[in-house]
C-alpha cells in the first residue's frame, strides 16, 4: 500500500468508515492475533485481546498524525494493550507464555506437513518442533517471554522495552542470555532427539519391509 | 573488545541492534577470533530454528474475527470524534463518548476473565450481557445499599474536602433510580474514562452515553459498590467549574489540580517533569517547506545543521508523498526545546529555497491534561478506598471477588495515564518542526 493510499484511508476510517480501517488494518490481522495468542495461549482469549487492541488502534486514530510509519504507530499501540493484558496476568500468576499449538487430535502435523515431504521428514520437523517449544517452556520465565517476543514475533528490542517495561540493555542482555541458556538446552535435548529420529525411522521402514 | 564483550552482545550484533561503534568493534573482533566466529555461527542457527518453529506454528485467524471485529467497532463514534483538543465542546461531550467507549473495553476484560465467559469476544453488548447476567441481578442491588454506604464515611473522613462528596452520594442516589446509568460509573474503572458516568448523569442525557456499551457492561459488573467511587470521582471531574472541588482532592491523590495544572505537574514526581520552568501546556508545530535535492547528500547536509541543536531529534521516519510524477517530497520531523524552535527552523531553511513557512499549530492541552490527571487523582483515592474495603471480614467471597478484580482493572489503568500525562507534558516542552523537502524525483537515488 502506498503511503498515499494509506493516508487516504486513514482519513477515512477517522471519520468512521469501518471499510476503510478494516483495509487498513488486514495486513497487520495475522501478526497481531498471533502475538495475542502466544501471549494468552488460548484462541477464545486471543481473539479478546486481539480486538481488543485493534478497537484501541481505532479509538486513537484521532491522534494518528502520520509523524511515524503507520504500522509503527499501530503497533505501539497494540503493544500496549498487550502490555496491560500481560501485566494483568502477571499479576494474576497465570502467565502463560508457551506456545502450545496442536490440537488434540494433532492437527497442526497434517496442516502444516509440507506437499513434498515424506513422512519421516515431516516427522523429524514436528518434533524439532516440540522439542523446541518444551525446551523453551523449561527456561526461566522472563526468559521464555522474551525470546517469544523477539524470535516467534519478531519485536524489535525498543518494542520489547516498552512492552516490558525495560531498558533497552536490559532487553539486550536479557535476550542474549535467553539464548544462550536455550541453546544449552537445546543442545543438549538435540542429540537425544537425533537418536529418537533414527530409531523411530528405523523401525517405520522395518515395519514397512 | 575482548571475547567476554563479543559473547555479551553477540544477540544484539544478530539482530542488528548494536549501536555503530560497538558493532565494528565485534564485526572485527569475529574477523579474528575463530571460537567467538562459532558461537556466533550457533547462535544464528539457533535464531534461525526458532523463527522456523515460529512460522510453523503460526496459527490462522478465527474466520469470525474480522466480523467480530466490526459490530465491536461499529458501536463506537468515529475516531474524530472522541479527538480531545478541539476546545469548544463541552468537556462531558468529548470525555463522555471515549469513556463508554473504554468502558466497552473494561467489559471485555471482564469476559475474559469472568467464569464461563470466555466465548464470544462480544462486541455486541446483546451478546455479552447474557454471560454475565447471572452473577449480577441477585447481587447487585443488595451490595450497593449495603456497600455503598459504607462506602461513604471512610471517604469522607479522610477527604476532609466536603465539596468533593457533594458528587458522590448524588451519584449513589442516582444509582438507586437507575443502576444502568450509575454503573457507567464504572466506565472510570477502565483506562481513560473518567468522566463518563458522572457526565451522562450530570447533563441529565444518559441518551448521550454510547447506548450500546452500558447494558452489556452493566451486567458485567456485578460490583455495584465499585460504582460509587468512581461516580464520586467523576462528578467532580465533570464539574471541574468548582475549583475547590477539584484541586482539594487530586492533592490527596499526589497528582496536578485542575486550577494549577502545570504547577502541579512538577510536583507529582515523575521522573519528566524535572523541568524548573514548566512550558504551557500545548501541543506547538511549525511546519516549513523547501526545495532541495533529495537523497543522502539531503541526508549528510541536515545532520551537519542539527548538530548544532544538539537537543534537537528526529521523530519517526521521513514520510514520502508524490507531489506529482516529476517530483516527490519528503516530511521529516523534529522535535526542539521550545526555545530553540525558531533557531532551528531558520538554520533548517538553509538546506534549500524556501518555498512556504506556516504559521506555528498551536493546540493546547491543558483540558485533556486536567482531565487525565483528575481521573488519576480520583483512581488512585478509589484504589485506596477499596483496598481498605478489602480487608473488611464481613465482605463476601462473591463481592471480595468482584472487588479485586475491579481493583485490577483500576490498577491497570493508573500507569497508563501516568504515562499519558507524562507525555502531554514532554511535548508541551518541546516544539515540533516538519519540514519537507522538494525534490525532483530523479535525484532520490543519488
Amino acid at each position: 500500500m502506498s503511503p498515499s493510499e494509506e493516508a487516504k484511508l486513514v482519513e477515512r476510517a477517522r471519520q468512521g468508515d469501518v471499510d476503510a480501517f478494516e483495509a487498513l488494518i488486514v495486513q497487520y490481522e495475522r501478526k497481531v492475533y498471533n502475538l495475542a495468542y502466544r501471549l494468552t495461549g488460548n484462541p477464545e482469549d486471543a481473539s479478546d485481546l486481539a480486538q481488543e487492541a485493534f478497537v484501541r488502534v481505532y479509538q486513537s486514530l484521532g491522534d494518528f498524525r502520520g509523524d511515524s510509519s503507520f504500522a509503527t504507530w499501530l503497533y505501539r499501540i497494540v503493544a500496549n494493550a498487550c502490555r496491560d493484558e500481560l501485566r494483568r496476568r502477571q499479576r494474576q500468576r497465570t502467565v502463560s507464555l508457551e506456545v502450545t499449538v496442536e490440537n488434540e487430535d494433532g492437527e497442526m502435523v497434517r496442516q502444516y506437513a509440507d506437499e513434498g515431504e515424506g513422512p519421516d521428514q515431516a516427522l523429524e520437523r514436528v518434533e524439532l518442533q516440540r522439542l523446541v517449544r518444551e525446551t523453551l517452556a523449561t527456561l526461566d520465565e522472563d526468559h521464555r517471554q522474551i525470546l517469544i517476543l523477539r524470535d516467534f514475533q519478531d519485536l524489535s528490542y525498543q518494542d520489547i522495552a516498552e512492552l516490558l517495561n525495560l531498558s533497552l540493555g536490559t532487553v539486550k542482555s536479557r535476550i542474549n542470555r535467553a539464548r544462550n541458556a536455550l541453546k544449552e538446552k537445546l543442545a543438549r535435548e538435540l542429540e537425544l532427539l537425533q537418536s529418537r529420529v533414527v530409531y523411530n525411522s528405523r523401525r517405520r521402514h522395518g515395519n514397512e519391509l | 573488545m575482548n571475547c567476554e564483550g563479543v559473547r555479551e552482545r553477540l544477540s544484539g550484533y544478530i539482530d542488528g541492534e548494536l549501536d555503530e561503534l560497538s558493532f565494528h568493534q565485534v564485526r572485527s573482533h569475529l574477523q579474528r577470533c575463530p571460537a567467538c566466529a562459532a558461537e556466533e555461527a550457533q547462535l544464528r542457527d539457533l535464531v534461525a530454528l526458532l523463527r522456523q518453529v515460529a512460522r510453523e506454528t503460526e496459527v490462522p485467524v478465527p474466520s469470525d474475527f474480522r466480523s467480530q471485529l466490526r459490530s465491536r467497532l461499529l458501536q463506537l463514534p468515529p475516531p474524530l470524534a472522541r479527538k480531545a483538543l478541539t476546545p469548544v465542546a463541552p468537556r462531558w461531550r468529548r470525555w463522555g463518548l471515549p469513556a463508554a467507549a473504554a468502558a466497552a473495553v473494561a467489559a471485555g476484560f471482564t469476559l475474559l476473565i469472568g467464569p464461563g465467559a470466555a466465548r464470544p469476544p462480544a462486541g455486541d453488548p446483546g451478546a455479552r450481557a447474557p454471560v454475565a447476567t447471572p452473577a449480577s441481578p441477585a447481587q447487585g442491588p443488595v451490595a450497593l445499599h449495603g456497600r455503598s454506604s459504607g462506602l461513604q464515611r471512610p471517604w469522607q473522613s479522610e477527604t476532609g474536602a466536603p465539596g468533593g462528596l457533594d458528587g458522590a452520594p448524588g451519584g449513589l442516589a442516582r444509582e438507586d433510580g437507575s443502576a444502568g446509568l450509575a454503573n457507567p460509573g464504572q466506565g472510570s474503572v477502565a483506562p481513560g474514562s473518567g468522566d463518563g458516568g458522572p457526565g451522562a448523569a450530570t447533563d441529565g442525557s444518559p441518551g448521550q452515553k454510547a447506548p450500546g456499551d452500558q447494558p452489556g457492561q452493566q451486567p458485567g459488573q456485578p460490583n455495584p459498590g465499585g460504582a460509587s467511587r468512581p461516580a464520586g470521582g467523576q462528578a467532580e471531574t465533570g464539574s471541574s467549574g468548582t475549583v475547590p472541588v477539584g484541586p482539594s482532592r487530586i492533592g490527596d491523590g499526589s497528582a496536578p489540580g485542575n486550577g494549577s495544572v502545570v504547577t502541579a505537574t512538577s510536583g507529582e514526581g515523575q521522573p519528566e517533569a524535572g523541568q524548573p520552568a514548566p512550558a504551557p501546556l500545548e501541543a506547538v508545530t511549525y511546519r516549513t517547506r523547501i526545495r532541495a535535492p533529495l537523497g543522502p547528500g539531503l541526508e549528510a547536509r541536515l545532520a551537519q545543521v542539527l548538530a548544532a541543536f544538539p537537543e534537537a531529534r528526529r521523530i519517526g521516519d521521513p514520510a514520502v508523498t508524490t507531489v506529482s510524477d516529476r517530483s516527490v517530497a519528503v516530511s521529516y520531523t523534529f522535535a526542539v526545546p521550545r526555545g530553540q524552535a525558531d533557531a532551528v527552523l531558520a538554520a533548517l531553511e538553509t538546506l534549500g529555497e524556501p518555498v512556504q513557512r506556516s504559521q506555528p499549530e498551536v493546540l493546547s492541552l491543558a483540558a485533556d491534561y486536567e482531565a487525565k490527571a483528575a481521573d488519576l487523582a480520583a483512581k488512585r483515592s478509589w484504589l485506596e478506598e477499596k483496598e481498605r474495603e478489602l480487608q473488611d471480614p464481613g465482605l463476601s467471597d462473591l463481592n471480595r471477588q468482584s472487588l479485586k478484580t475491579d481493583i485490577e482493572r483500576v490498577r491497570q489503568a493508573i500507569p497508563i495515564l501516568e504515562q499519558e500525562l507524562a507525555q502531554m507534558r514532554q511535548r508541551a516542552e518541546q516544539a515540533w518542526i516538519v519540514l519537507t523537502v522538494e525534490g525532483p524525483r530523479t535525484t532520490s537515488g543519488e
